[in-house]
């Protein structure tokens, strides 16, 4: 903590709390202190902002903590931006309160249903050091988005436009980061994809930034959220164990030990720029090039400029892409685009008529028995989800999707849905004397995810590959494991409920992704690896494993390398230097680090 | 070499026993899934033949009609060997399916009952759960090889374990599942009969009825209240027929799964949603599943006003997104909003318990 803290100081300058004249503006997330809430950067695209979460799986998290200075004294009207995350019958569950110099305001917060501005209180103050924290009331994730103190009365804007701008403006903001940094080549996403590609092309002597937003690297296989790597190796054994996963049951602390294996493999690399808690918000593009991406520090709020003449996505959500106008799909495809029948699932899985019900997200969660009872809070808040389904432990068919969901416009509903089923069922279970003892040791906060936008590249990797067992000129990522493709099992029995899965698995023999499904069709200079890179719904059903998108980011690292060398676009690797290409994939296993 | 050559012998010997015995009579079945359409059937016809996991044996298939010719069930009396070790033994049943290849049921034969591997007889119980197993599609077993379930002998390469129950690596089953599932001591025949049941036979059975599909089917399937019939049958309307057949398809939507009403209701044409029956379903609004109500808010530009106030109704029941959508539609289209259904809007709006009140709230003040 102590060394979080030095560092905020040293980012101090362009720290996010400002003082406009008739205000006070502090983002939660750069609190000094964050005590034991989280910091949740996973949705700012929809909220706006990163926030500070009281996720403290039903027992109280210690308080948040920031110092600021007064100028003017006066009384002064405290608001903070929250939310009732879950509005019913019931009191809020994620309630806190404001305590400013040792005083508690006034309004218990949390209690309005939607983003907004919550009183929090009235206060006289004098000028100098003023103490601020931020009491959790409830131990279930109530949040904190910013804290703005005024002596006008008037509410700052709700969400939005307005208050995009007022943010700005309290904040002092110019309209671009003020440092710009040139690489040659910028990797946004340090999942397994984000990890191989960065190692790949930093081996060969590529100046690389990886861009991602959490703390430690390996998305959905890190120890946050605790799913193991599936697939195979194809060429690129070396590089992928130094990122991969035992094959522990997903959600096992056993997870922290790869964790270390990883982050230690990535940061040795002196190439590799490393920029951990940096969430990218934007990329441009001019004439279909990408001239940077700018990211933002998840919790100092400070900006940067990434340039380069190369850029890959491996957000897994396609958002490079995305921001920089590259073409992409999100949904299931009619049955007919591609052909990708497969009678005996019908409708489960491909339909006719193509929809929005993609494979959808999950929360890990894990449990443990201790040596004597445990307590687990009342939730009636998370009955509505979890009805009657009573369970001690979670596993990957904990998974949300619904026809009206979007898994990333939507994804803080999704995740907070998830919370309540894993809540509400193991309340449930408590309720069994035979599971007395039973804790929840460990519940993510972090949506794992399947399936979102795909961008779309020269090749549409389809289910017609694998069952035709294509073999491309330019097959660079292999793999063995089955197809499968998910969906609720609500509808096939309503009495199920919402927040459960089931498979379908389609066997397969060896098939391969060309490496066309591994750039832009139409923006150049762009890269995508993950679970984004270019194919259809039941396309990505199999090769959306770890092994196999950390295969395809060493293979478009290694792409990367030949577009430097020649100073040439992604497309032109395939069009003129194939067989380059090919050499130096397939040296890959046999190098020294 | 030797031991497949011993089990070559071993199997086709059982096979020429078993051969003889296929063509016995057929018994009523002992658990039936549908209602009693055996008991109509008063002729069969062998249509094709089919053959299990041991690809030696070949079984006779039979369509069971009705007295007038109208296809009931398809029917094959099995004998079929189940091996462990090279150690076989026949294994007698009688399987129905229906008519769209999904298995409803199985008989036994009185000399030959099922039998556990310890030569113990099925209890009643175990009968129910075989069942059962046949019945799920989604077996545990589909994806497993035989030597892969617990074979007594082997230890897994690496047991998993997780929070001291051991897991099953390709599914997250743990063996309390698998042993739920099958019949305990019956692993072998339970493995033998889901396979021949759920197997490449599966596809036979549907290209024979797509060869036989006439209007007289398509009635039958429509008017029918098994979900898999009615399925077929929608699956293969012209829009025409979607029109015609409206009234019909509108009671299956009330009382059928989501997974099918979702389907036709994406699929019904344009037409239908300006129709009165329509409303019928609109009526049931708040009682539908989530993912129903969705394409219901959708389609409301095509339906009538009434369509509208049911919706409005039901409003403190609908999603976010689903809001959203209505109140844009309304935002769209204002002279659609009746006093009425304002009404019941301020009243949503006021509704403290109503989780996205306040979208409501922000609608009716622009
Ligand atoms: C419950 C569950 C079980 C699964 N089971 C398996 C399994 O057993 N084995 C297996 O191999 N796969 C499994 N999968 C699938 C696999 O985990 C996903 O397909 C995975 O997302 C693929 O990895 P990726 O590198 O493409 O993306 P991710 O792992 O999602 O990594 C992308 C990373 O980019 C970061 N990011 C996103 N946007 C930005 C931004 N704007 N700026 C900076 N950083 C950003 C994100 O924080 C994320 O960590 C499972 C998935 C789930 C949810």
């Amino acid at each position: 903590m102590m060394k979080r803290i030095l560092y905020l100081l040293g980012l101090i300058l362009i720290a996010f709390h400002a003082t406009a004249q008739d205000g006070i503006f502090l983002e939660a997330e750069a609190f000094l202190d964050p005590g034991g809430w989280v910091v949740d950067p996973q949705f700012v695209q929809q909220m706006s902002s990163p926030y500070l979460m009281a996720h403290g799986i039903g027992n109280l998290v210690t308080n948040a903590s920031t110092t600021f200075d007064l100028e003017k004294a006066g009384s002064y009207n405290v608001w903070a931006r929250t939310k009732n995350w879950v509005p019913g019958n019931w009191d809020p569950p994620g309630r806190f309160k404001v305590e400013i110099n040792g005083t508690d305001l006034a309004h218990t917060l949390g209690v309005t249903p939607g983003w907004g501005w919550e009183l929090a209180g009235e206060i006289e103050l004098k000028p100098g050091s003023i103490e601020m924290q931020l009491v959790d009331l409830t131990g279930f994730n109530g949040r904190c988005d910013a804290i703005y103190l005024s002596t006008s009365d008037k509410e700052p804007p709700r969400a939005g436009e307005a208050l995009a701008k007022f943010r700005k403006e309290m904040l002092q903001e110019p309209a671009s980061p003020e440092v710009t940094k040139e690489y040659d080549l910028v990797i946004t996403g340090g999942g397994i994809a984000g990890c191989a590609a960065a190692i790949a092309a930093a081996e060969q002597g590529l100046n690389v930034a990886l861009i991602h937003d959490r703390p430690v690297l390996g998305g959905n296989a890190s120890s946050e959220i605790r799913v193991h790597t599936l697939g195979i190796y194809g060429h690129y054994s070396r590089i992928l164990k130094m990122i991969d996963t035992e094959h522990y049951p997903n959600g096992s602390p056993e997870a922290i030990y790869d964790q270390e294996k990883r982050d230690n493999n990535v940061k040795k690399y002196d190439r590799i720029d490393l920029h951990l808690n940096w969430r990218a918000y934007d990329a441009v593009a001019v004439d279909s090039t990408i001239q940077y991406v700018d990211a933002r520090h998840t919790y100092s709020g400070a900006r940067k400029r990434f340039t380069a003449p190369l850029f890959l996505d491996a957000t897994g959500d396609g958002w490079i892409g995305y921001w920089a106008g590259a073409e992409y799909t999100y949904g299931r495809e009619s049955v007919y685009q591609y052909g990708e029948e497969w009678e005996k699932w019908g409708e489960l899985w491909s339909p006719e008529e193509p929809d929005n019900f993609v494979m959808g997200s999950s929360i890990l969660w894990l449990t443990e028995v201790a040596d004597r009872p445990q307590i687990f809070p009342a939730v009636p808040w998370a009955k509505e989800v979890a009805r009657d389904h009573a369970a001690t432990a979670g596993e990957w068919y904990w998974e949300f999707s619904r026809n009206d969901l979007h898994q990333i416009h939507d994804g803080e509903e999704i995740r907070d849905h998830m919370l309540r089923a894993i809540f509400g069922s193991f309340s449930n279970a408590k309720a069994d004397t035979a599971n007395l003892n039973y804790r929840l040791q460990w519940v993510s906060y972090l949506l794992g995810k399947r399936e979102s936008r795909r961008l779309v590249g020269d090749h549409i990797f389809t289910l017609n590959d694998v069952v035709d067992d294509v073999m491309f000129l330019d097959s660079v990522v292999a793999e063995t494991r089955e197809i499968d493709v998910h969906f609720q099992q609500n509808l096939q029995d309503e009495s199920k409920p919402d927040f459960l899965s089931k498979a379908l698995f389609y066997k397969t023999d060896r098939y391969h992704i060309p490496y066309r499904s591994l750039y832009s069709r139409n923006i150049k200079n762009l890269f995508m690896a993950g679970r984004c890179f270019s194919c259809s719904h039941v396309g990505l059903g199999g090769p959306r494993v770890m092994r196999t998108t950390g295969q395809m980011g060493a293979a478009a690292g290694l792409a990367a390398v030949i577009c430097n060398r020649h100073a040439i676009n992604p497309r032109e690797v395939y069009q003129k230097h194939m067989n380059e290409y090919w050499d130096l994939i397939v040296i890959q296993k046999g190098l020294k680090q | 070499m030797n031991i497949l050559l011993f089990r070559f012998i071993a199997v086709s010997i059982l096979l020429c026993i078993i051969g003889a015995k296929e063509n016995g009579e057929r018994n009523d079945p002992l658990h039936f899934a549908m209602q009693k359409e055996y008991q109509l059937a008063t002729d069969q016809k062998e249509v094709f033949s089919f053959s299990g996991l041991d690809s030696l044996g070949e079984h006779a298939m039979f369509l069971l009609y009705t007295g007038d010719h109208n296809p009931l069930l398809y029917y094959s009396n099995i004998v079929t060997p189940v091996c462990i070790d090279n150690v076989c033994k026949p294994m007698y049943i009688q399987i129905y399916w229906n008519l769209v290849g999904e298995y409803v049921g199985y008989g036994v034969v009185e000399d030959n009952l099922l039998s556990k591997f310890d030569h113990d007889l099925f209890e009643p119980r175990d009968y129910r759960k075989l069942h059962d197993l046949l019945l799920d599609k989604h077996s545990i077993l589909e994806r497993r090889k035989l030597s892969d379930l617990f074979d007594p002998g082997k230890k897994p390469e690496k047991a998993i374990e997780f929070n001291g129950e051991e897991v099953d690596a390709l599914s997250g089953a743990t063996k309390k599942e698998i042993s739920e599932s099958v019949v305990e001591g019956a692993l072998y025949s339970c493995y033998t009969a889901w396979h021949l049941v759920h197997g490449t036979v599966v596809k036979k059975m549907v290209n024979h009825i797509d060869s036989l599909y006439n209007a007289h089917l398509a009635n039958y399937f429509i008017s029918s209240p098994y979900i898999a019939y009615q399925r077929y049958a929608l699956q293969r309307f012209s829009e025409t027929e979607y029109i015609n057949q409206l009234p019909r398809i509108i009671e299956i939507l009330k009382s059928s799964k989501p997974l099918l009403r979702t389907y036709v209701l994406k699929k019904l044409p344009d037409l239908a949603w300006a129709k009165g029956d329509i409303l019928k379903l609109y009526e049931g609004f708040s009682n539908l599943d989530t993912n129903s109500k969705t394409l219901l808010i959708k389609n409301l530009s095509l339906a009538d006003d009434s369509a509208l106030m049911h919706v409005a109704g039901g409003i403190t029941g609908v999603t976010k997104n689903q809001l959203r959508t209505f109140l844009e539609f309304l935002a769209e289209k204002p002279t659609r909003l009746t006093e009425d259904m304002l009404a019941l809007l301020h009243a949503a709006a006021e509704n403290q318990t109503y989780a996205h009140n306040y979208l409501i709230a922000e609608f009716l003040e622009r």
